[in-house]
C-alpha cells in the first residue's frame, strides 16, 4: 500500500516562548480534501506555511509521499513546486499582467517555453471563465476575480497538492462565490487540497475530512458530518456555534 | 420575484440637474477669474514693485543683460554638451553599480559576506565625503601617480568621481525600495517554486524599482547639476565657460544663460517625475500590500 | 500642470527682464559710492598739490591702518609661502612694505588680508586699501576697479616638462597643437585665447594650485603663467619643469602690474606718490635677479 500524499506526524512550531503547533498530526490520501477550522490564533495559517516549507517546524516531520521533507538539509525549492498554496490577500505581482503572474513560474522554474506557458495559461484562464482579463494587470480586476487568478497562477505549475489559506476572507461577500465555486471544481476534480476556512457550508459539501484546531492543537478530526454538526468536544461545539451565528 | 428596473432617464435635462450645472459652471468661470486677476495682481505689483526700485537698472544689466545673454551663449552652450556627456554616462553607470551594491547587501549568501562589508564601509564613507574632495583625490590625485594604463581624461574621472559618489546614494534608495516590496511577494513566489535569486530578479526587484523612480529621478537631477564640476579639473564645460565671460566683463548675465541651460533640462523631468508617481500610485492602489 | 504654467511665467519674466532696454554691451556697476573725508581726487597722476596725502588725511579702511590684501596661499618670489606676506620677504611684499614706509606706516600698522585672485579685480566696495597678488593692469578691469602706476612690467611665459615635445616650441605656430592650461580670469588665459589660438580649447582652473596640480599629472602639456611664477614652480616646485619660453608683450611699456583699489579711491594718488619715490630696481634685484633669461618666443 502506498503512503500518504501528505502524512504530518507530531509537528511542534515555536515562535520564541509562544508554542504555536502543538504535536499536530494527521495523515492525507490523494485526492483527499481536508478543511481545517478554528478559532484565530489557533495555528491553522501556521500550519499551512510549515506544510510547504515557507516556516521550518522545531519537532516532527513532514513527509511527501514518503519522503521526509522537513529534513532541515533537504533543498525545499523543488517541494514547493509541488505544493501550491493561496493566500488570503491573494499576493499576486503587480508588476506583470494576469498572463504574466500565470507564466512566470512555469517558465523560469519547470523551463517551459513561454508559448508552451502561454497556451496553458490561456486554458486554465478560459476553463475558469477569465480569459478576457489575461492581459489585465491586478489593479483592474476584482478581488473575486484577483485570487481566482492566484489559484491559477498556482495551478499552472501542476501540484499535487493545493493549500488553501482563508482563501475568501478578504472577498467582498458576493465575490466569495466565484472563488469557491473554482475550489469545487479543483475538489470534484481530484485535487489534493488542504483548506483553511470559515465557509463550513464549502466544507459540508466539498470536504472530505474536517480538522478542527484549537490552540495550536488538533481537537478534532473526522467526517464533515461527524465534526460539523456533532463535534465531541466542547471547544469544538462552542466554536461551531459562534461561527454559525456570525 | 420581479426585477429591479433601472428609472428610465426622461430625455432632455430636468430642471434640477440644469440648475445644478449652471451653479457649477458660474463657480468656476468665478474661481478662474479670481484665480487669473489675483495672480496678475500679486506678480504684477511685485514686478512694478522691482522695476520701479533704485537699484533696479543696475541690476538688470548686470544680471539681466539680453546683449550678454546673446554674447556669452554660444560658448556656453558648446561646454554644455560636455556636461550632458558625462552626466548622461555617469547615470547609466550609477544605475547598474548601485543595483549591484543594494543587491549584496541584500544578499544572505555566505559566500558573498566579504562582498557585503566591503559594500557596506563603501556606501557609509562615500556618504561622508563631499563629492569635490572626492573629484579632487581621484581628478588630481590619481593620474599624478602617473601609473601604468590609468587614464588621463579629465571626462574619464569627473565620470568616475560622479558615480563613486553617486552610487553610494542610489545604492540607499534602492535598497529602501527592496525593503518596502512587502514580504508576502517573495513568499508568493518563492511558494511557487522560485529560488531565492529568481524571486529577486523577477518579483521584488521589479517592484522595487518601480518605486523608487521618483527619487532615482531626484537624484539624477542632482547628478545633472553636480556635471558642473568637471569644471574644477580644467574643462570648459557650461559653468567655466560662463564663469570665463563673467571674469573678463563682470557681467553676470553668463551665469544665468548657464543656469538656464540647466533648468531647461531639470524642470521637464520633474514634472515627469510626478506624472510617473501618479502612475504607479494608481498600479499598486488595488492590490495585495 | 498648474506648477508648469507658473515656473513657465517666472521664465517669461526672466526673458523678459533680459529683452527690455538693450543698454550698453559692455557694463560698469555704479558708483560703488566711496565715503571719503575729502574731496574726491582729480583722476590724474601727476604729484601736483591735490588733497593731502599725509598719513593723518588718508582714505582708509579702517584709520590708523594700512590693509593690504592678497591671496592665501602667497607664493614666491612675490611673498614667503610659509611665513604669508608679513614678513616682507618676496618682492611684493618688499614693494608692499617700501611703499607703506613712504606713506608713513611702520611696519606693525600694515595689516594683511586674504583676497582671493578671482574677487580682487571684480566691481563693488573693497574690505582692503590696496591688493597686490600679480594682477595686470588691463583696460577691462579698470572700468571696475582703479589701479596703481605699474610697479613690474611682466612677461608671459610657457611652463612645460623638460623631457616633453613641447619643449622643443620655438614658435607660436609651433604651440597649436599642445593642450595648454591657465588660470581662469588671468591675462595668461587671454594670452593663451588671443595670441597662441590653440587647436584644442585650454583648461581653465579656478586657482592656479589646481593649474599646477593638473600639470603635475600629465593632463596638459604646458601651463602659461607669469615669468617669475613660471621660474619658480620649475625651479622648486615640480621637479622636471622648466620655463620653456618667455613672450614680451608688443607694447611699449608691455603688461604690467599694478596695486589695485576701489573705483574712485583717492589713496591710489597718494600710493603713487610713495611708489615714486621707492627704489624698485634694488627690490627687483633683490628678490627677481634669479629669474633666468628664458627662450624668448615673439609675438608679433
Amino acid at each position: 500500500m502506498s503512503p500518504p500524499l501528505l502524512s504530518v506526524d507530531g509537528i511542534w512550531k515555536e515562535f520564541g516562548e509562544l508554542v504555536v503547533l502543538k504535536d499536530v498530526s494527521f495523515d492525507l490520501e490523494r485526492h483527499q480534501v481536508l478543511t481545517v477550522v478554528g478559532p484565530s490564533g489557533s495555528g491553522k495559517s501556521t500550519l499551512l506555511r510549515c506544510l510547504n516549507l515557507l516556516e521550518p517546524i522545531d519537532d516532527g516531520q513532514i513527509r511527501l509521499e514518503g519522503v521526509d521533507i522537513s529534513d532541515p538539509e533537504f533543498d525545499p525549492d523543488p517541494v514547493r513546486r509541488r505544493i501550491g498554496i493561496v493566500f488570503q490577500s491573494f499576493n499576486l505581482f503587480p508588476h506583470l499582467s494576469v498572463l504574466g503572474n500565470i507564466t512566470l513560474a512555469p517558465r523560469k522554474v519547470l523551463r517551459i517555453s513561454r508559448p508552451a506557458a502561454e497556451e496553458q495559461a490561456r486554458a486554465l484562464l478560459s476553463r475558469f471563465d477569465l480569459i478576457d482579463k489575461i492581459d489585465e494587470y491586478p489593479d483592474r480586476i476584482s478581488g473575486g476575480q484577483q485570487q481566482r487568478v492566484a489559484i491559477i497562477r498556482a495551478l499552472a505549475m501542476s501540484p499535487d497538492l493545493m493549500l488553501f489559506d482563508e482563501p475568501t476572507s478578504a472577498l467582498d461577500p458576493e465575490l466569495v462565490g466565484e472563488v469557491l465555486d473554482v475550489m469545487r471544481v479543483l475538489a470534484a476534480e481530484g485535487m489534493t487540497m488542504v483548506v483553511v476556512s470559515h465557509e463550513l457550508a464549502f466544507a459540508r459539501e466539498a470536504a472530505d475530512r474536517v480538522i478542527f484546531m484549537d490552540a495550536g492543537m488538533v481537537v478534532e478530526d473526522g467526517p464533515p458530518g461527524q465534526v460539523l454538526e456533532d463535534p465531541q468536544t466542547d471547544r469544538a461545539r462552542r466554536f461551531l456555534r459562534l461561527v454559525q451565528e456570525g | 420575484m420581479t426585477e429591479a428596473t433601472t428609472p428610465r432617464r426622461e430625455p432632455g435635462i430636468s430642471p434640477g440637474r440644469a440648475r445644478r450645472l449652471a451653479v457649477h459652471q458660474r463657480q468656476r468661470r468665478r474661481s478662474l477669474a479670481i484665480g487669473a486677476a489675483s495672480t496678475v495682481a500679486v506678480f504684477g505689483t511685485v514686478g512694478l514693485v522691482v522695476a520701479n526700485s533704485p537699484g533696479w537698472p543696475t541690476v538688470r544689466q548686470t544680471f539681466f543683460s539680453w546683449e550678454h545673454l546673446q554674447a556669452s551663449f554660444p560658448e556656453i552652450w558648446s561646454g554644455f554638451g560636455r556636461n550632458v556627456r558625462i552626466f548622461l554616462i555617469a547615470e547609466v553607470l550609477i544605475l547598474v553599480v548601485a543595483l549591484l551594491l543594494a543587491v549584496i547587501r541584500n544578499s544572505r549568501s555566505p559566500f558573498l559576506t566579504p562582498l557585503r562589508i566591503g559594500a557596506t564601509v563603501y556606501v557609509d564613507v562615500v556618504r561622508g565625503i563631499p563629492t569635490i574632495i572626492l573629484l579632487y583625490l581621484l581628478g588630481f590625485g590619481v593620474p599624478a601617480l602617473r601609473l601604468q594604463g590609468v587614464p588621463n581624461s579629465q571626462e574619464f574621472w569627473a565620470i568616475v568621481t560622479l558615480v563613486v559618489s553617486y552610487s553610494a546614494y542610489v545604492a540607499e534608495v534602492y535598497r529602501a525600495g527592496i525593503e518596502s516590496v512587502h514580504e508576502s511577494q517573495r513568499s508568493a513566489a518563492r511558494s511557487l517554486g522560485l529560488r531565492s535569486a529568481q524571486s529577486m530578479q523577477y518579483v521584488v526587484l521589479p517592484q522595487a524599482v518601480r518605486r523608487v523612480v521618483p527619487p532615482l529621478l531626484n537624484d539624477f537631477v542632482a547628478l545633472q547639476k553636480d556635471s558642473a564640476l568637471l569644471a574644477l579639473l580644467g574643462v570648459q564645460e557650461a559653468f567655466r565657460e560662463s564663469q570665463i565671460y563673467v571674469a573678463r566683463t563682470f557681467n553676470f548675465t553668463a551665469y544665468l544663460a548657464a543656469a538656464l541651460l540647466f533648468l531647461i533640462l531639470t524642470i521637464p523631468l520633474a514634472r515627469f517625475t510626478d506624472y510617473l508617481i501618479r502612475r504607479e500610485q494608481k498600479r499598486t492602489a488595488g492590490t495585495s500590500l | 500642470m498648474k506648477r508648469t504654467i507658473v515656473l513657465l511665467a517666472v521664465l517669461g519674466m526672466v526673458m523678459t527682464a533680459c529683452a527690455t532696454e538693450g543698454g550698453d554691451s559692455t557694463t560698469t556697476t555704479g558708483d560703488s559710492g566711496v565715503t571719503s573725508t575729502e574731496a574726491p581726487a582729480p583722476e590724474t597722476t601727476t604729484t601736483e598739490p591735490g588733497p593731502s596725502c599725509a598719513k593723518e588725511d588718508l582714505n582708509l579702511v579702517t584709520p590708523g591702518q594700512l590693509t593690504i590684501g592678497t591671496d592665501d596661499p602667497s607664493f614666491p618670489p612675490w611673498f614667503d609661502f610659509d611665513g604669508g606676506p608679513s614678513t616682507g620677504t618676496g618682492f611684493e611684499s618688499a614693494v608692499a612694505y617700501a611703499v607703506a614706509e613712504e606713506l608713513g606706516f611702520t611696519a606693525d600698522e600694515v595689516v594683511w588680508t586674504v583676497v582671493p585672485f578671482n574677487n580682487s579685480y571684480a566691481p563693488g566696495e573693497k574690505d582692503f586699501d590696496f591688493d597686490i597678488n600679480q594682477i595686470s593692469i588691463t583696460e577691462e578691469r579698470e572700468q571696475a576697479v582703479d589701479f596703481s602706476d605699474g610697479y613690474y612690467t611682466v612677461n608671459q611665459a610657457l611652463l612645460g616638462f623638460s623631457d616633453s615635445e613641447i619643449a622643443g616650441a620655438t614658435s607660436l605656430d609651433d604651440l597649436k597643437g599642445y593642450v595648454l592650461g591657465a588660470q581662469v580670469g588671468t591675462t595668461s588665459l587671454d594670452f593663451i585665447e588671443e595670441v597662441i589660438q590653440p587647436d584644442a580649447d585650454p583648461l581653465v582652473f579656478d586657482t592656479n594650485a589646481d593649474a599646477k596640480a593638473s600639470f603635475d599629472a600629465g593632463q596638459l602639456d604646458g601651463l602659461i603663467l607669469d615669468l617669475p611664477t613660471a621660474f619658480f614652480v620649475s625651479a622648486v616646485e615640480i621637479e622636471g619643469s622648466a620655463v620653456i619660453a618667455q613672450f614680451p608683450t608688443g607694447d611699449d611699456e608691455g603688461e604690467q602690474f599694478g596695486m589695485l583699489f576701489e573705483d574712485g579711491n583717492p589713496l591710489r594718488d597718494c600710493v603713487n606718490q610713495a611708489l615714486a619715490n621707492v627704489d624698485l630696481d634694488a627690490i627687483q634685484d633683490e628678490w627677481l635677479s634669479d629669474v633666468v633669461d628664458a627662450p624668448i618666443i615673439e609675438t608679433s
